[in-house]
């Protein structure tokens, strides 16, 4: 492997070429949540959403969500047409937006999704479809901005990050180092 | 043959390994993958300080077919590249787009990506030169930690591949200056290009 970042392992669900292992702290399939809020199928929202408990969406959704100490899943009935700022977002159905996660972004393989993912970890199941960027930058400006407690709640949206103000330790990336001989 | 590296020990590509290893774990890159997204990718760059761009191409390469107006298929794709905000890219994969495009299509790639690359910026391609055929349609590339390459939704149907030499190559694509390019052991040629100061 290349050198891990500090502060986090890296999680992929690719069957043929990474671990299949579900890490503890992944958001479940929706259909498996319990004590979550519900907005669903039939439901409508256009507008902004606050809150403090974890809430599935079903239905659909435009506008803004901000549950920023809690989870966001959208189910895979759910159509979204939103910015979502929370501690960790997992996305079955389909998203035009963008999404700014302090912790993790979960895509499930059912996920449609258009637009920009920023979060210090990313998951994603191969046979999900995705048009967009993932920042994967745990310095970047946008997720500062919008987990920052001085900042406003409104929270911006994070699809041109700035440059990062600090750099982190480097660490030897003698480990598994390969040769590139009999190739040619 | 892409079908024969779909199992077991993947692809060897010398010129991606060192490529991901010459970033540098200190600074911010952004790569922009040609290619649709992927689990391998988003985990081998998750290492790093990264944002990757997902054009996933090969989706829209469907609406080249049957697209013969030279500026038709020139409007398409500089519709399908074009990103007014992007950020400077400093690496894209190109990994099996360009097998899949007539020689005018490349430029008008190469004309299209240049303007948003950093100075410097490297573009990474894998070409089908030996084999003569190549799948019909374009499969995916997934990169493991260690940076081989396994091929994953490999079309069984078969077509002529373009063989393009690295000399087309650099007709097509004057914008960059090629680097390395190595014939790897099942036939595909990997080249890494440089953008030209």
């Amino acid at each position: 492997m290349f050198n891990k970042r500090e502060n986090g392992s890296v999680e992929t669900e690719n069957s043929s070429v990474a671990s299949s292992a579900r890490p503890a702290s992944d958001p479940p399939p929706s259909a498996s949540r319990s004590g979550s809020a519900v907005i669903g199928a039939s439901i409508q929202i256009d507008g902004s959403l606050k809150g403090d408990e974890d809430l599935l969406i079903q239905g659909h959704v435009k506008g803004t969500v901000e549950l920023k100490k809690n989870s966001v899943t959208i189910g895979e009935s759910g159509q979204v047409h939103a910015d979502i700022y929370a501690q960790t977002i997992a996305v079955e159905g389909s998203l035009e937006g963008g999404l700014v996660a302090s912790e993790r972004v979960v895509i499930r393989k059912t996920a449609r999704i258009k637009g920009t993912i920023v979060a210090p970890r990313v998951m994603l199941e191969d046979g999900a479809r995705f048009n967009g960027s993932i920042d994967m930058d745990p310095e970047t400006d946008a997720l500062k901005s919008a987990f920052s407690t001085s900042s406003k709640e409104s929270g911006t949206r994070a699809d041109k990050p700035a440059e990062p103000a600090r750099s982190k330790p480097t660490e030897s990336r003698t480990a598994g180092e390969q040769t590139a001989k009999g190739l040619l | 043959m892409m079908q024969a590296q779909s199992a077991g020990r993947g692809l060897q590509a010398p010129l991606f390994e060192q490529l991901i290893r010459g970033l540098d774990e200190d600074h911010r890159h952004v790569v922009l993958d040609c290619g649709a997204a992927r689990s391998g990718t988003i985990a081998l760059l998750s290492e790093l300080r990264c944002r990757l761009d997902i054009l996933d191409l090969a989706e829209r390469l469907r609406e080249l077919v049957g697209l013969e107006d030279p500026q038709q298929r020139r409007a398409l794709l500089a519709d399908c590249l074009a990103a007014p905000d992007r950020e400077p890219v400093d690496v894209v994969f190109c990994w099996n787009l360009l097998n899949y495009l007539e020689p005018a299509d490349i430029e008008t790639v190469a004309e299209a990506l240049s303007p948003q690359l950093k100075p410097g910026a490297r573009l990474h391609a894998l070409i089908e030169y030996s084999s003569p055929l190549m799948p019909a349609s374009p499969g995916h590339w997934v990169p493991n930690g260690s940076a081989r390459l396994f091929a994953d939704q490999v079309d069984p149907d078969q077509v002529p591949s373009p063989r393009y030499s690295p000399k087309k190559l650099q007709g097509l694509m004057p914008q960059f200056q090629p680097e390395k390019t190595m014939l790897l052991g099942n036939g595909l040629q990997e080249h890494l290009f440089r953008l030209r100061a």
